[in-house]
């Protein structure tokens, strides 16, 4: 899957040049939430939302099922207005008459929403109409982004009729069609297989190459190490938001650096945990130990040094990557914490 | 590209989507232009317009002097009542009534000639048993058709007797021109006794000239109000002056009779006085001859019922039921279609989701409608051109006739107009019905509740006079009121229907645009 159209105004990554773009992006930030919340029948199901999202990221939101994803979603796409605080999307609020918004974004809903007695071609058409595209053109465009998510062969497939993964397709493809410099993704790998998220995921990486924004909600947490920037939801509140390698620290309190020896003596942990790197020293068994740092680079060289100066011999010592889940599950436990402390005060 | 450009694409679009949706389904297809086309194909040949027969039992009176002969009474009450059985068991006879054996039972009274002779009406009681009260009307409308058949027949019988009693008449004035005769030999002879006792025998006839003469003008019944006004009818203006010829003679015959016996009573009679009454009396014999001969030949029936209307229908057409019901059979179809598929298409974008996807575009509630509007009217244009083309005079398969034989006596313009404000009132309805319902099968039931109220308050079937007027109101919320006069206006009589109906139409369509639109777009709002 290609989609080779870069977005104006945007540093190559790819060092392609930009071709036939959609309006310019304002400078600055493309998304800005602050203070924003919403409630619905009575109940607030986003509250205290403040973020910003740049040009030329993959934005990830990562929460459990009823977190409030596609709330955030519906409130950055104008369907909803916050009840309280400010959502300004190209420097305009997107629930604005004007449209101008709603011309330069694209939309993924989370499940299919095309129109099963349609062919692929047909829904692919009425969505270049509902965008105005021009009539004359937009065959090429069609054809462009059916390449684009290998579907060109089925396009004259009734949507019914063709499988789920393929219906998720046809969706990246409507909401592609018009080449929006922003594009808004709610769930869109969810229900499909490991291969095709991959290739889901390899696409948006290579549509943000080009330039374009992907505010992208996912249940996955695997997911989040493809985003530029992942913010964490939990019960309608962000609980954390940075980099993915930015989080896990933030999760873990810094690195963590996994040691095996002949033996791990106690004095020998002892020692280990007053050296300043050291933050704290988890042993696993008699030969293994956990050990957090503030940085794995820099503490590496020190440990074995001072492991070998207490007479244990190091037969591994390496950086743990703990994987998203767990950084996922830390994250929640830790929020989960916080909450019922503030609610005991 | 221009916004206008881009307002007509996006609305564009949903045109395309509409057309292209529902011809991805043939059984929609089907069901919308075969299926009704099938409709009024079985009406057309199945729906009979006469009123069923009906079967009887006559019950007669124990004794009596009754025929026993079921033709008798049969010649009397014509084809539409079939007398099964004659029986003078009243009980039995009602009994097989409410078996559902026959339809009628008619009880012949007894004593009919003395109720009469006393001056009262014979009642005739029938009994029926029947819970359907448009056959009560048929019934009763039957019970009065037959007894005024037998009051007729009863007073061609009195006429007949009376054109009989007319032949003493005649009788009576060649014994008085014999007389006549008599009384001039007489006088000639100068038997002056015998003329006078000759004369004297003329008075009797001369009364039963005068009675028959007075019988024969009430049976000639020409005394009526309604000749009374009518005095320009050739026919009954002679058969008036017939009469008072005829009473002014009998009146001059008994006259002269006088005459003549006083001017024979006088001692010494003048000869040519008695000449002149005798001359007189003839003249008017002949005259009462004539009129008396006319009474006889006039048939008893046209006396017993001296008019009949000759109904002449001045429309271009003589109708049919097809072709009458035909253009209503349309319009509603035409609505029901619309109002259907208007309602289903909006409610069904919001189930599958698709508004979220249109509120996240640059496309807005007025282009949608917009859209969808256009769309359906051309569905719909197709839909009347299709239909329009199965009923019409010319269509012709395979050198088979095979339209339904409507005519189309207007013009062509006038009826696409009227079925375009049709369907925009139609869609417009539709539209209102899907912002008020939350699910395809509530959908479903509102717009078959509006095709029953269609059917019963529109005037298809029954008469808008024939309701009670503040149920109007509902007739006149409906398109299909208005478009199946107007069609019928167009279509049957050749001409163009009311300005003020075509008028009312739009403004329904525009009224339903608006709240529909109104309603759509709170929903469709942002935020």
């Amino acid at each position: 899957m290609t989609a080779d159209t870069p977005v104006a105004g945007h540093t190559q990554r790819t060092g392609l040049t930009p071709s036939s773009p959609s309006s310019p992006s304002p400078p600055g930030p493309i998304i800005q939430v602050r203070n924003a919340a919403r409630q619905l029948d009575g109940r607030l199901v986003v509250q205290d939302l403040n973020f910003e999202v740049r040009q030329g990221e993959i934005f990830g939101f990562i929460g459990p099922s009823g977190s409030g994803k596609t709330t955030t979603i519906r409130l950055l796409t104008g369907v909803y207005q916050p009840t309280s605080g400010q959502v300004l999307v190209m420097g305009m609020p997107p629930t604005h008459p004007s449209r101008r918004v709603h011309e330069r974004i694209g939309y993924m809903p989370q499940l299919f929403v095309l129109f099963p007695n349609l062919t692929v071609m047909e829904n692919l058409q009425f969505v270049a109409g509902l965008y105005g595209l021009n009539p004359l053109s937009r065959g090429r465009r069609i054809k462009h982004m059916l390449q684009f998510v290998e579907m060109w062969d089925a396009r004259h497939r009734l949507a019914s009729r063709i499988s789920g993964g393929m219906q998720r397709r046809l969706q990246l493809a409507a909401a592609l069609l018009h080449n929006p410099p922003l594009l808004f993704a709610d769930e869109p790998t969810a229900g499909i297989d490991p291969v095709l998220r991959g290739k889901f995921w390899e696409e948006f990486r290579r549509l943000r190459d080009q330039g374009r924004t992907l505010f992208i909600t996912t249940q996955y947490v695997s997911e989040s190490e493809y985003c530029d920037r992942v913010a964490v939801i939990r019960r309608g509140r962000i609980v954390a938001l940075d980099t993915p390698l930015q989080l896990r620290r933030s999760a873990f309190g810094g690195d963590i650096v996994d040691i095996e020896s002949t033996e791990l003596s106690p004095s020998a942990i002892m020692t280990l945990m007053q050296l300043p790197v050291v933050r704290h020293v988890r042993p696993v068994s008699r030969s293994e130990a956990r050990v957090y740092v503030a940085e794995a680079g820099p503490a590496i060289p020190v440990i074995m040094d001072t492991l070998s100066a207490s007479g244990c011999a190091v037969n591994r010592i390496e950086e743990y990557r703990p994987s998203f889940d767990e950084v996922f599950i830390e994250l929640m436990n830790r929020h989960a914490t916080d909450h019922e402390e503030e609610e005991d005060e | 590209m221009s916004r206008l450009l881009k307002r007509i694409l996006h609305a564009w679009a949903f045109i395309g989507k509409e057309g292209n949706e529902v011809r991805r389904q043939p059984r929609l297809l089907l069901s919308l232009i075969l299926g009704p086309f099938l409709i009024l194909l079985l009406f057309g040949i199945g729906y009979q317009g006469e009123s069923s027969v009906l079967t009887a039992i006559f019950v007669l009176p124990q004794g009596g002097n009754y025929s026993h002969n079921i033709a008798d009474y049969q010649k009397l009450v014509g084809s539409q009542l079939i007398i099964t059985d004659l029986t003078t068991d009243q009980r039995s006879a009602l009994r097989r009534l409410n078996a559902g054996e026959v339809d009628l039972v008619v009880v012949v009274p007894e004593d009919v000639t003395k109720q009469i002779s006393a001056g009262s009406q014979a009642v005739v009681p029938v009994y029926f048993n029947e819970i359907d009260p448009l056959r009560v009307s048929w019934v009763t409308y039957l019970t009065y058709l037959y007894t005024n058949e037998i009051n007729r027949q009863t007073v061609a019988a009195a006429a007949s007797q009376g054109q009989e009693s007319a032949g003493d008449v005649r009788s009576a004035i060649v014994r008085m021109r014999n007389a006549l005769t008599v009384i001039e030999n007489h006088m000639e002879q100068g038997n002056i006794t015998d003329a006078r006792r000759e004369a004297q025998g003329l008075r009797g006839p001369s009364a039963n000239t005068q009675l028959a003469v007075l019988l024969a003008g009430a049976l000639l019944a020409s005394d009526t109000p309604i000749m009374g006004a009518d005095r320009s009818n050739s026919n009954s203006a002679q058969r008036r002056t017939d009469l008072l010829e005829g009473r002014v003679v009998t009146q001059r015959i008994a006259g002269n009779v006088q005459q003549l016996n006083d001017d024979l009573a006088k001692p010494d009679p003048d000869r040519n006085r008695v000449k002149e009454d005798i001359s007189q009396l003839r003249t008017d014999l002949d005259t009462l001859d004539r009129l008396t001969g006319q009474f006889q030949s006039i048939n008893p029936m046209v006396l017993a019922s001296p008019f009949y209307a000759d109904a002449r229908n001045t429309a271009r057409i003589q109708p049919t039921y097809t072709s009458f019901y035909a253009p209503g059979v349309l319009i509603l179809l035409l609505q029901h279609t619309a109002v259907t598929l208007a309602a289903l298409s909006m409610v069904r974008e919001r189930l599958l989701g698709t508004v979220e996807l249109f509120r996240v575009s640059p496309v807005t509630a007025t282009e949608i409608m917009v859209g969808k509007y256009i769309g359906f009217l051309l569905l719909l244009g197709a839909v009347a051109a299709v239909l329009l083309t199965l009923m019409s005079n010319n269509l012709t398969v395979a050198g088979f006739h095979a339209g339904l034989g409507v005519p189309m006596l207007g013009n062509w313009w006038l009826l696409a107009l009227t079925l375009g404000l049709v369907g925009f009132a139609s869609v417009g309805l539709g539209f209102f019905i899907s912002t008020i319902s939350r699910s395809e099968s509530q959908a479903v039931q509102l717009t078959m509740l509006v095709l029953l109220t269609s059917v019963f308050f529109s005037g298809f079937f029954l008469r808008l006079e024939t309701l009670w007027p503040p149920v109007w109101t509902i007739s006149y919320a409906l398109p299909v009121t208005y478009g199946i006069s107007a069609t019928q206006t167009i279509m049957l009589r050749g001409e163009e229907p009311r300005v003020a109906l075509l008028g009312a139409l739009a403004a329904l369509g525009l009224l339903f645009a608006l709240l529909s639109y109104l309603r759509f777009s709170k929903a469709f709002r942002r935020g």
